[in-house]
């Protein structure tokens, strides 16, 4: 069982472990500093983070195996052709600079040092060695719908998601926020939308069910039965049972809204989210922080709240919040006021780890 | 040194590399945050740094700090 979590928050990277009194904070990094995301790439042992100076960019860091941080290069746009008139779906100007590095992925088993990155405002980068070099994904980037997308939480678009194909890792699929799901079968080159079935509840048809404007939250792969997916979107759950061919509704109670997803990587059918009321109203139903996870795919759900706060609870998961282990039996959670959770059985019961870290962004096993 | 504070900066830049990527955003533009002062004035190009800088000039990169 993994016994470690790496946590991204406002003001720092905490590294959470198990000892025999329970879960708690082991050891702070890079305090005071804003870190958005980082990965434990388990092929090897390295350990990247990324930090989003307000001043200074967006910079990486790696570490291999524990030992000291060093920083390493940040995916970097080309030049901006001169003249060139580059709008997004908002019609406003894209600037060609990596303004916030919002997904990390290894690159499969058969592909070692080799690193997917996903960005604002939009572009996805890959490195081959382990983050010393980066390539931007040129056709995806240039792709004439890429003028689509448009800032959904954010003000500009950007990719969170990666899903590395397990029988495959030619094959990636990748979540924009909001610009749908893309897809490519020959490791970069070739890229196609892949969210049709997705929609918003309310608008002219053209709009809602364009797959290019849709806003996927978080998607996720099942690592044993890989045809399948969930997505946590903008206006509501949604599945896949096809590689992302066809996407369906699901409903979940108390609410379908909210931003982070997991899926047990043995079954596809059991899944886990944390729903806030709506999306315009986005914290707990009724001051109460529940987790919801079905077993049968999505027709029940059983709302989780032992251990949880169920009075005067605003917390909101974000889309990186949520996080299992490769066993699929224990989850990590962390919340933006700061509270973070682990349980180890499936949710079912919760263990308050800390509830004075920073604004969390990102929850990781390690 | 140079003469204009893009040509200063890469005079700075080519000693410490790294530095380039703090204090300008991809494109080269200066990062947003990021204040050059040259003789005690703000330049004004902020995205190609042309401003005129003369042999006993000096100049200033300050960063404005903000957030809670």
């Amino acid at each position: 069982m993994a016994q470690k979590i790496l946590v991204s928050t406002r003001k720092g990277l905490f590294e959470i472990g198990r000892g025999r009194s329970g879960w708690t904070v082991k050891e702070g990094f890079f305090l005071g500093d804003n870190v958005s995301l980082a990965l434990h790439d388990s092929r090897d042992g390295t350990d990247y983070a990324t930090i989003n100076h307000g001043h200074f960019g967006v910079k990486l860091h790696r570490r291999f195996k524990g030992k000291k941080w060093v920083e390493i290069a940040t995916p970097k746009y080309p030049e901006k052709p001169e003249g060139l008139v580059d709008l997004d779906g908002w019609g406003k100007p894209v600037k060609w600079t990596t303004q916030m590095i919002w997904a990390l992925e290894p690159a499969g088993p058969d592909k070692p040092n080799t690193i997917w990155c996903g960005t604002m405002p939009g572009g996805l980068f890959r490195s081959f060695d382990r983050g010393e070099t980066w390539e931007l994904m040129e056709n995806l980037w240039r792709h004439p719908d890429r003028n689509k997308w448009l800032g959904g939480g954010a003000d500009i678009p950007g990719i969170h998601s990666i899903c590395v194909d397990p029988r495959d890792s030619n094959i990636v699929r990748v979540a924009v926020s909001c610009g749908g799901v893309w897809v490519t079968k020959d490791n970069g080159v070739t890229w196609a939308q892949s969210a049709h079935g997705m929609k918003f509840d309310n608008g002219p048809k053209s709009e809602v069910e364009s797959p290019d404007g849709q806003d996927p939250h978080m998607m996720v792969q099942c690592a044993s039965d890989p045809k399948k997916f969930w997505v946590q979107h903008h206006a509501g759950i949604f599945k896949s049972v096809n590689d992302g061919q066809k996407w369906t509704a699901v409903k979940a109670k108390p609410s379908s809204f909210g931003f982070g997803v997991v899926v047990h990587p043995q079954d596809a059918d059991t899944v886990w989210f944390v729903p806030g009321i709506k999306d315009e109203k986005r914290i707990p139903v009724d001051g109460a922080l529940v987790v919801t996870r079905t077993r049968d795919g999505g027709k029940t759900f059983k709302s989780l709240k032992k251990g949880l706060p169920q009075k005067n609870a605003y917390d909101v998961v974000f889309r990186h919040g949520l996080a299992i282990d490769d066993a699929g039996k224990s989850l990590g959670m962390g919340s933006s006021t700061g509270n973070l959770w682990v349980s180890e059985n499936q949710g079912d019961s919760w263990e308050a780890v800390s509830s004075t870290l920073p604004q969390i962004y990102a929850v990781r096993w390690a | 040194m140079g003469e204009t504070v893009h040509k200063v900066l890469d005079h700075v830049f080519a000693v410490n590399m790294r530095l380039q990527t703090y204090v300008l955003d991809d494109q080269g533009a200066l990062r947003k945050h990021m204040r050059i002062l040259v003789d005690g004035l703000a330049i004004r190009d902020l995205e190609k740094l042309t401003d005129k800088v003369k042999p006993n000039s000096e100049v200033w990169v300050m960063q404005a700090l903000s957030g809670g």
